[in-house]
């Protein structure tokens, strides 16, 4: 056979297959929820290991109108591509939303208005990620003005990254307002940014500075007054820019992961570094929302950003093995003493006591204020435990002080209508030269201590004030319980005698044996905090034998239901019966059946009410499992399954 | 009241069926009687005794279609010391409604010889093939609780004597069966039912070389059958069988042991839920 044969019997063997190839795609038109929002879909896709996956030209549309005002009008229009179940190409976005406002109606003629916001943004995809130029066009129309209110200029993505110089303006009236600025690869933030937006109701420009993502300066006018409102100079991150610059020996590097909007080394909130930035990225935000809306990976569920398309950079700190070894036993410390603190602050006991003594009052407030210097104290500490602490600067971070750490507590607390205080001071904050976590871990300490002198007595006295209440309720209580149970047993009815006598096991086992036990147990028991519990024992019997009495009749039908859903009515082709019952997946129906009945021994010979119970949610899972694989491809599992009988390994192939 | 009403309706049904199929045995053992009412010198009744064991096959591969297959081995004398018939009867079945059926197909039986029934030396074939299409058209008429059939049935059969070297020829054949099932044990014919299976056949044929004999047997068969499940089912039962020799005037009369089984699967399910059960996806 000569090459030239070959080559014809291929181009052949691809053209016979080609059709194959272009019906292997389904075609869907229909309802779809894209990104979120309901509404309907044309597009193609395939089958892959049981997932689709979108393939060509993409349509949606929605229109909703608000349930709760009628006025409202939301409308969506995405055309678009997918490869290989990712976005790719040009895609387009329009979304309109419409308020229509009734003014009057004169002679059955409606006046009314329209208030529209038309947002249209068209961009283009590569492998699911932002990638080429986008445009973003936001207009507003109301009454019969239609008139530009924000657009893009220049924006130019890059694998999910914004790069270039661009320019986000917004139309506020007779006011400009906008973001401008340069990123560099990635979207890291760099150069001279301006940013003008309204504050206070005046206009402010802001401009700042950043080198490769480092925020180094910033300067904001009131525009109106030409007033230089604030001025940020970021010094201690320029020196460090510098250290590295020489090559200085410093125990930081510039990070290689990428951060949001913020830039952070270790600011506190309510620093001017930090804040001074809010402003301004509130507005850019507002930009790049509006931009990637419908995009799930940049944009959450409640319109927040989620990964950012512009980014700064960080400092990286080195910890020693000694410094991580204490981060870790401040974290463990602090919880444990969260733990405590929290514990007493909450519990209704003490509430309800606190008036009894004069202690038990100091008690009551001293966990109350303690509890609200541990939630403080307790941000700091998620920073100090997780990764953002290689991202802080201490030295940034502690400048400000912590409004949780005070050298004296002041208690102040009333007892019998008389206002009364007490001061604790705490020797650790004395020497405040010492290392943030050392420091920290010693303050711990010492409040500790403290918690745990006053927990102990406080604990001690509700238990005495506890017990003698709570047994004579205890003792009620069981009482009462044993009455209604003997009143639905009686009303209990059961037709299937397999059921009744299934029943008449688990009362004499449970109800009557090991009641009796019980009961002759707690009779014998002196200590009030033993007899306690053993009448807590009992009551919980007690709730469990309300659980058997509602639930054991139901056995009777669970079964025969899983049956019945597996029974179907067909066409027996001798006798041409059209509603001949089969039970289909017999295999499976019977062996779920093996199981099911060893569920319902377990029950009959079960003698402890701890127990008892997991057998009903073996059932349901059972149950559950069996409903599950009704529809289910379940070949192999049958095959498995074979003639096995044993329970265990029933269950073991069922995955139960 | 209007339950009562529909209760007695199929009660009169009953009745006009039962008493329809009675009078059609009558009329058969009367026609059977009237050819016994000739000069007894004239006429002769034979008697034979067969054992019929048959598998009887029915593999759904379409939502509508059948492969029917029906696998015969009939013996004889004393119903089993001879081998008289080996039988293949295969076809496909198509459901036009949930009551008629239509079946085409072909038929390939093996006869084995009797020299009883030959004079001394003649030369003869101890096994002679036959070849059959036949078409069958079944009506399935359900009244109350009871199953009644009719089944209409054509064959165009390519057969020879035993004789060596008789050519073949081709004659037709007409059926026509109608046959009860009686649940016995429960309301209809369902799984673990026991049943009673009662049907009479008449055969007419007709061809060139067929010029007296016409009526060619007439069957009446009493049985029971056993729904065992979906797929199996068993009959046993006793037949009766009258067939007009070539004279047109004596008589086979054959008394017929029957046991048969019958299996059917559903492979057109199978294939079916494999489909269904395999991914579809849900964008909504």
């Amino acid at each position: 056979m000569d090459s030239k044969n070959l080559k014809y019997k291929c181009f052949f063997g691809l053209l016979l297959f080609y059709p194959a190839l272009l019906f292997s795609q389904s075609e869907y038109k229909g309802k779809y929820i894209f990104e979120g929002i309901d509404g309907g879909a044309e597009f193609e896709y395939r089958i892959e290991d049981n997932n689709p996956i979108l393939e060509g030209d993409f349509k949606f549309r929605s229109k909703i109108i608000d349930s709760l005002d009628k006025r409202k009008l939301f409308k969506l229009n995405v055309i678009g591509s997918y490869k290989e179940n990712k976005k790719h190409d040009n895609w387009e976005y329009i979304t309109e939303d419409h308020l229509l406002v009734l003014n009057d109606v004169i002679d059955f003629e409606p006046d009314y208005t329209l208030q529209s916001t038309k947002l249209e943004v068209n961009g283009f995809y590569k492998e699911g990620l932002p990638h080429g130029e986008w445009i973003l066009k936001e207009n507003i129309f109301s009454g019969i003005n239609l008139r530009v209110n924000a657009r893009s200029y220049d924006l130019r993505f890059s694998e999910g990254a914004i790069i270039g110089n661009f320019l986000f303006e917004k139309y506020k009236g007779k006011e400009v307002l906008k973001v401008e600025g340069k990123t560099l690869e990635n979207g890291v933030m760099d150069g001279n940014w301006e940013f003008i937006y309204l504050e206070n109701d005046q206009i402010i420009k802001e401009t700042r500075r950043y080198e490769k993502g480092f925020l180094i300066g910033l300067n904001k006018i009131n525009e109106g007054t030409n007033e230089t409102i604030q001025e940020v100079i970021y010094y201690n991150t320029i020196n460090k820019l510098n250290a590295l610059e020489e090559g200085e020996e410093v125990q930081f590097r510039i990070s290689d992961n990428y951060f949001g909007l913020i830039y952070n080394d270790g600011f506190q909130d309510l620093s001017t570094e930090f804040a001074g930035q809010s402003s301004g990225n509130e507005l850019l935000e507002e930009f790049l929302i509006k931009t990637l809306s419908y995009d799930s990976i940049f944009v959450g569920e409640r319109e927040i950003l989620v990964k950012y398309p512009i980014n700064t950079r960080r400092f990286r700190y080195e910890l020693s093995e000694e410094d991580l070894q204490n981060l870790e036993d401040l974290e463990k410390e602090f919880r444990k003493f969260q733990n405590d603190v929290n514990s007493l602050a909450d519990r209704n006991a003490l509430a309800i006591n606190k008036s009894r003594t004069d202690s038990l009052a100091f008690a009551y407030e001293f966990f109350q204020y303690t509890s609200k210097q541990v939630e403080e104290f307790s941000q700091v500490i998620d920073i100090f435990s997780s990764d953002d602490i290689f991202y802080i600067d201490q030295s940034n971070f502690s400048k400000d002080g912590f409004s949780f750490l005070k050298k004296v507590d002041f208690i102040e607390y009333q007892y019998q209508e008389e206002n009364r205080s007490f001061e604790i001071a705490y020797e650790s904050l004395e020497d405040d030269d010492k290392k943030l976590t050392e420091l920290f871990r010693m303050y711990i300490a010492e409040k500790q201590e403290i918690v745990d002198q006053v927990s102990d007595y406080v604990l001690n006295q509700l238990k005495i004030i506890r017990q003698s209440e709570e047994l004579a309720d205890l003792e009620e209580n069981i009482l009462e319980k044993r009455e209604s149970i003997d009143e639905l047993i009686d009303a209990l009815e059961i037709d299937d005698l397999p059921t009744q006598s299934l029943f008449n096991s688990v009362k004499q086992n449970i109800y009557v044996s090991e009641y009796n036990a019980l009961n002759e147990e707690y009779s014998e028991i002196e200590n009030a905090e033993e007899r306690f519990e053993k009448g807590q024992e009992i009551i919980l019997l007690l709730e469990t034998m309300e659980f058997l009495v509602e639930n054991i009749p139901e056995l009777a039908n669970k079964w025969t239901d899983v049956v019945d859903l597996y029974t179907e009515s067909t066409l027996d082709p001798f006798t041409f019966n059209t509603s001949f019952k089969v039970l289909r997946k017999r295999r499976l129906v019977e062996a779920g059946s093996i199981v099911y009945n060893s569920y319902l021994n377990n029950i009959r010979d079960e003698s402890s009410y701890r127990t008892i119970k997991d057998y009903f949610l073996d059932i349901e899972k059972l149950i559950f499992r069996m409903e599950e694989l009704r529809e289910a491809n379940t070949n192999r599992l049958e095959k498995r399954l074979g003639s096995e009988t044993d329970v265990s390994q029933i269950i073991k192939i069922l995955g139960l | 009241m209007i339950f009562l009403l529909g209760g007695n309706l199929i009660l009169r049904k009953i009745r006009i069926l039962i008493l329809g199929i009675l009078c059609f045995f009558i009329s058969i053992q009367t026609f059977s009687q009237g050819s016994n009412s000739e000069p007894i010198d004239q006429k002769e009744n034979f008697n034979f005794q067969f054992l019929w064991t048959g598998i009887y096959t029915k593999y759904r591969i379409g939502e509508k279609l059948w492969y029917n297959g029906e696998y015969h081995v009939r013996t004889r004398n004393n119903f089993v010391n001879e081998m008289n018939q080996l039988y293949l009867r295969v076809g496909l079945s198509y459901l036009l409604t949930n009551n008629f059926e239509i079946t085409g197909g072909i038929v390939t039986p093996f006869y084995w010889s009797d020299p009883n029934l030959f004079p001394e030396g003649t030369p003869l074939d101890k096994v002679v093939p036959q070849f059959r299409f036949w078409q069958q058209y079944l009506f399935i008429q359900p009244v109350g609780r009871v199953k009644v059939y009719h089944q209409i049935r054509m064959e165009q059969r390519w057969r020879r004597e035993f004789i060596v070297d008789t050519p073949f020829e081709l004659t037709h054949r007409f059926r026509y069966k109608i046959m009860a099932y009686v649940p016995l044990n429960s309301r209809d014919l369902q799984k673990k039912t026991l049943f009673l299976s009662l049907y009479n056949e008449i055969f007419i044929q007709a061809g060139k070389s067929i010029q007296v004999n016409f009526l060619e047997d007439n069957r009446t068969f009493i049985g029971l059958g056993y729904i065992l499940n979906e797929n199996i089912q068993f009959q046993t039962g006793y037949m009766k069988s009258l067939q007009q020799r070539g004279n047109g005037i004596d008589f086979n009369d054959r008394d017929i042991i029957r046991i048969s089984v019958y299996h059917n699967f559903d492979f057109y399910y199978k294939k079916k839920i494999s489909q269904s059960e395999s991914f579809l996806p849900s964008f909504y």
